[in-house]
């Protein structure tokens, strides 16, 4: 995906007026609100992500160790492994191996990291058809390549009936007879015919991992659609996208972290498919011998470990912070611009494609702190998006308006005297008479006066000096009764 | 607040410094009487300095570290002479308590200062209920009330329990929880200024979980978000009387919605 | 060899200045786990929530009465495929099985599942020669076997027992489903509508995930 963050302001208009998608939106808030309630009844929660949070931090700090460890196992097992420092790299590693065994087709499960480094392009490119095998990437690509609005569910934002539109349009040709597909089940069925074609033609599967085990070497993949498997057991190649990240050091850390994940992003405690792939890969039916390719892909990772950011490597891509977004709630993933949204995205969005794309949206925030409370990895969202904040004042991004505010803020704000006065000024506009209901619009000097917010007004005398008064009258009072 | 009720030890009695902050200085000045109340009803000797001006959360927000910085040097010697620091927002309080030690810790003067400064403040619910431990408060309210957790002082100081705890004792009044009490209204400072449109639907989404309720009237701990949701309800026409908690258990809530 | 130097020295660059600390011990539960019956009650409670149908049988030879009892539906539905490793029981009361993978010509196919975990209510599959993946992902309706002494709490419990080199190690807690049209959850997207799981108190045959059967 092409990143475009620097929109965000029209994009959240536009999708703030957008009904369909609020419906849709208000449809993922129940669904979050369910999610919740399972992570509630998950008694050990908290331990459990303590305990998550030590073994990624104890991972990150010796990274290098435990790739070069996943490695020597994979290698082990049959598995070629490659290294990509960016995103060209990657692309180049994966296009070279198509080229190697003559793909024609490829049969995508989803992976962020493929997004991330733009693959469908170099796909394209390269002259080879791609079969987004995901329910909702299927329906993202039908639509003429949207971009994904959430990280698990990257289709969130359409409604049932704008999916049931776009296949009856889409789907005339392999339509036998003209009929409606009406019904969510008819919906379903369709793209299970047109894909399971698919899967049983491809040449190639490319798909991601959720996690890697450094001490045998295995790639970890879930789902509840089974299509990352069958874009793995049934094309003859297999290519798996993961950035390096992703490592942990045990198969016995795996349970751990995918019932946080799990329990975080759906609500269920285990998906319908979790899978350890440890390969080699069986040889097919006529007897070929299969091949599993995994690239592990830097693209930024290291510059970020080095960095203040780094317990944002702690990510596994759950969606929880998003869904529990008051912000993201409202606008859905589209303003944010890329493949990340919601308070995660700002961060990865802010660290991968350079502070300057993303200034809009590190105030696009209004800091409540929720996403750290439920983010099973422990991660300090809330602190991150407020550092990419001081970044922007040290770095001197920020636009002299803001500059100018706060340079006169800061002034009053040392100068007592000066300070009242101006609170006494405003508390003095109340008793100004305007028409209305008593309200009035607090920005109305700023930038975009939208006129979208009201304050009551004030009350005509500041406490400040309502106290004096009462100060004075109090001193004379308890003189009278003394004398 | 006039009246001989207090009994104060004039020289004995510990001391309170009172920060009453912006918004309540400027917008709402009942709040800091009820302030003044509540503290001397419970034996302190409030004193309100002259030369407080604003915690700086408005730059530290920004990402404006040096203006912030100097909001704290302000603000540090004002309210150091005081036993306690007492304020009726989490979101200043906050400051105090949270962030004058880290926005001042490359300056080992300062810092010592503003970590004994952040030992003795508090936001004023957090203060009454557990360390002034006060009594029943002898006032009554009759009406539905259902209480907004602001973010800040929920996730920053853990004031949960304390407002809540302090309003079951106001004769007459009936608590019920929205569905949804944690969640952010959509103020977030310059976050609604950046971005009044969306603050804006978050606010109605917020009032609409107030209104579920069945609640005549919002009592929260932050001006900000009490305001924002205020003009909010004044916007939709909605008659919801909007109080602060200490307008609340000071008992001065006869004052009818505009 | 160059990009992985680079990548390799940058974090190690990264990380030289940190604290690094032992790594420490995976997690466990807090909780006394149940055994027993209780341990097959979890596990069959876990998995129903799952969307998985439960039957207990009380040997392996009678389950295909059972399936031809329970599940009428699926006698009509062409072939049967079943994993070599359940060669050895009678299944003609279903009709024609045939052992091996499934490249997509059987509706049915049933696999014999090396454990079953409580906890999460999830079969345990291992893909190999004896007991095929693609049994698993590509019926439409999977039956699945599993004895009750290979029932377990936890994943972890699992990696204690296993011992097999499989190609891949599957959890499969439910039929496949979806969330993505209009939020609402859909069962049978790309792998089976339905899953079927037999409880077999008896031991059937001596079964190793690397041979197959071993009596």
């Amino acid at each position: 995906m092409e990143p475009v963050t620097d929109i965000f302001r029209e994009k959240a208009l536009k999708a703030l007026n957008d009904t369909e998608l609020q419906e849709a939106m208000r449809a993922n808030r129940a669904f979050s609100a369910s999610v919740r309630a399972s992570v509630h009844g998950l008694k050990e929660f908290n331990a459990m992500r303590e305990q998550a949070k030590a073994i990624k931090n104890h991972t990150l700090d010796n990274l290098g160790a435990y790739l070069e460890s996943y490695e020597r196992e994979a290698r082990k097992n049959d598995i070629h492994v490659y290294w990509a420092g960016s995103g060209d790299q990657a692309r180049n590693i994966v296009t070279a191996i198509c080229r190697s065994v003559s793909a024609r087709t490829a049969a995508c499960g989803r992976s962020m990291i493929g997004s991330e480094i733009n693959l469908p392009r170099a796909l394209e490119e390269e002259g080879i058809i791609r079969y987004e095998t995901d329910l909702a990437e299927y329906i993202l690509q039908l639509a003429g390549g949207e971009s994904p609005s959430h990280v698990s569910g990257p289709a969130i934002h359409k409604t049932q009936g704008q999916i049931r539109e776009l296949f009856y349009e889409r789907h005339k040709k392999q339509r036998s007879e003209d009929r409606d597909p009406a019904a969510s089940e008819d919906l379903l069925a369709e793209a299970r015919e047109i894909l399971r074609g698919r899967f049983l033609s491809a040449d190639i599967g490319i798909i991601g991992a959720n996690f890697l085990i450094a001490e045998n070497g295995a790639n970890i993949l879930v789902t509840n659609e089974g299509n990352g498997d069958l874009s793995t057991l049934l094309p003859k190649t297999t290519i798996v996208l993961a950035s390096i990240e992703k490592v942990l050091p045990r198969m016995a850390d795996a349970s751990l972290f995918l019932e946080l994940l799990c329990t975080s992003a759906t609500g269920q405690n285990a998906t319908a498919y979790q899978s350890f792939y440890l390969g080699p890969k069986p040889m097919d039916a006529s007897g070929n011998e299969g091949r599993t390719h995994v690239v592990l892909v830097d693209n930024g990772r290291s510059e970020i470990l080095g960095s203040g950011y780094w317990p944002i490597l702690r990510c596994v891509r759950c969606g929880a912070c998003m869904d529990n977004c008051p912000v993201y709630g409202s606008i859905g993933g589209h303003p944010y611009g890329w493949i990340y949204p919601g308070p995660m995205g700002i961060v990865w969005s802010a660290l991968l494609l350079g502070r300057e794309k993303a200034s809009d949206l590190a105030h696009a925030c209004s800091l409540n702190g929720r996403c750290n409370e439920v983010c099973p990895m422990g991660i300090p969202l809330k602190e991150l998006i407020h550092g990419l904040r001081w970044d922007q004042w040290e770095t001197g991004a920020v636009p002299l308006r803001d500059r100018a505010v706060m340079k006169t803020w800061e002034f009053a704000a040392s100068s007592p005297g000066l300070y009242r006065w101006i609170t006494r000024g405003i508390s003095l506009t109340g008793s100004i008479p305007v028409p209305g209901r008593g309200i009035f619009d607090p920005f109305f000097f700023s930038r975009d006066r939208s006129g979208a917010k009201a304050f009551p007004l004030p009350e005509n005398t500041p406490f400040n000096r309502l106290w004096q008064t009462y100060k004075k009258d109090r001193q004379e009072w308890k003189q009278d009764k003394q004398s | 607040m006039l009246d001989d009720k207090p009994k104060i030890n004039e020289t004995t009695a510990p001391s309170v410094g009172l920060f009453y902050t912006c918004l309540v200085d400027a917008f709402r000045p009942a709040v800091g009487v009820a302030c003044v109340t509540l503290l001397e009803n419970a034996g302190y000797r409030v004193i309100i300095p002259r030369d407080q001006t604003c915690c700086g959360r408005p730059a530290y927000r920004l990402g404006a570290g040096k203006a912030a910085t100097r909001a704290a040097r302000q603000m540090i010697p004002v309210f150091e002479p005081f036993d306690y620091v007492v304020g009726p927002s989490g979101t200043c309080m906050a400051m105090f308590s949270k962030h004058y030690p880290e926005l001042l810790r490359d300056d080992p003067h300062w810092h010592e200062r503003a970590l004994a400064l952040a030992e003795k403040s508090f936001e004023l619910t957090d203060f009454l209920a557990r360390i002034a431990c006060i009594p029943p408060v002898h006032v009554e309210y009759n009406g539905v009330v259902t209480f907004h957790d602001s973010c800040t002082g929920l996730r920053e100081l853990n004031i949960k329990e304390q407002p809540r705890q302090l309003l079951s004792t106001v004769r007459g009044l009936d608590l019920r929880e929205m569905a949804t009490p944690e969640t952010c209204c959509g103020f977030g400072g310059s976050f609604s200024a950046k971005f009044p449109q969306i603050s804006s639907r978050m606010t109605a989404d917020k009032l609409e979980d107030i209104l579920s309720t069945g609640a005549d009237t919002l009592a929260g701990g932050d001006l900000g978000c009490l305001m924002n949701i205020e003009g909010q309800a004044r916007k939709m026409k909605s008659p919801l009387k909007v109080f602060h908690t200490a307008e609340i258990l000071a008992g001065m809530t006869l004052k009818e919605p505009q | 060899m160059e990009t992985r130097q680079t990548i390799l020295s940058a974090l190690h660059g990264a990380t030289k200045l940190r604290q690094a600390g032992q790594l420490p011990r995976p997690w466990m539960e807090p909780a006394q786990p149940p055994s027993g019956n209780a341990l097959i009650e979890q596990f069959m409670i876990t998995a129903v929530q799952n969307g998985m149908r439960v039957e207990r049988a009380k040997e392996a030879a009678d389950i295909p009465g059972l399936i031809r009892k329970n599940h009428p539906h699926l006698l009509g539905m062409g072939e049967i495929c079943v994993a070599p490793a359940l060669a050895g029981i009678d299944w003609s009361a279903i009709g024609t099985v045939v052992p091996g993978e499934n490249n997509g010509a059987f509706a049915v196919g049933i696999n014999r599942a090396h454990a079953g975990v409580a906890r999460t209510g999830a079969l345990v599959f291992f893909s190999n020669a004896a007991t095929p993946g693609t049994i698993n992902f590509l019926s439409r309706c999977h039956i699945a076997l599993v004895c009750e002494s290979e029932i377990v709490n936890a994943m972890n419990d699992v990696w204690e027992t296993c011992v097999a080199p499989a190609n891949a190690i599957h959890f499969i807690s439910g039929p496949s489903s979806t969330g993505d049209i209009g939020g609402r959850l859909l069962k049978g997207i790309h792998g089976p509508l339905e899953l079927i799981c037999y409880i077999v108190e008896k031991r059937p045959l001596r079964y190793c995930p690397f041979h197959g059967l071993t009596d």
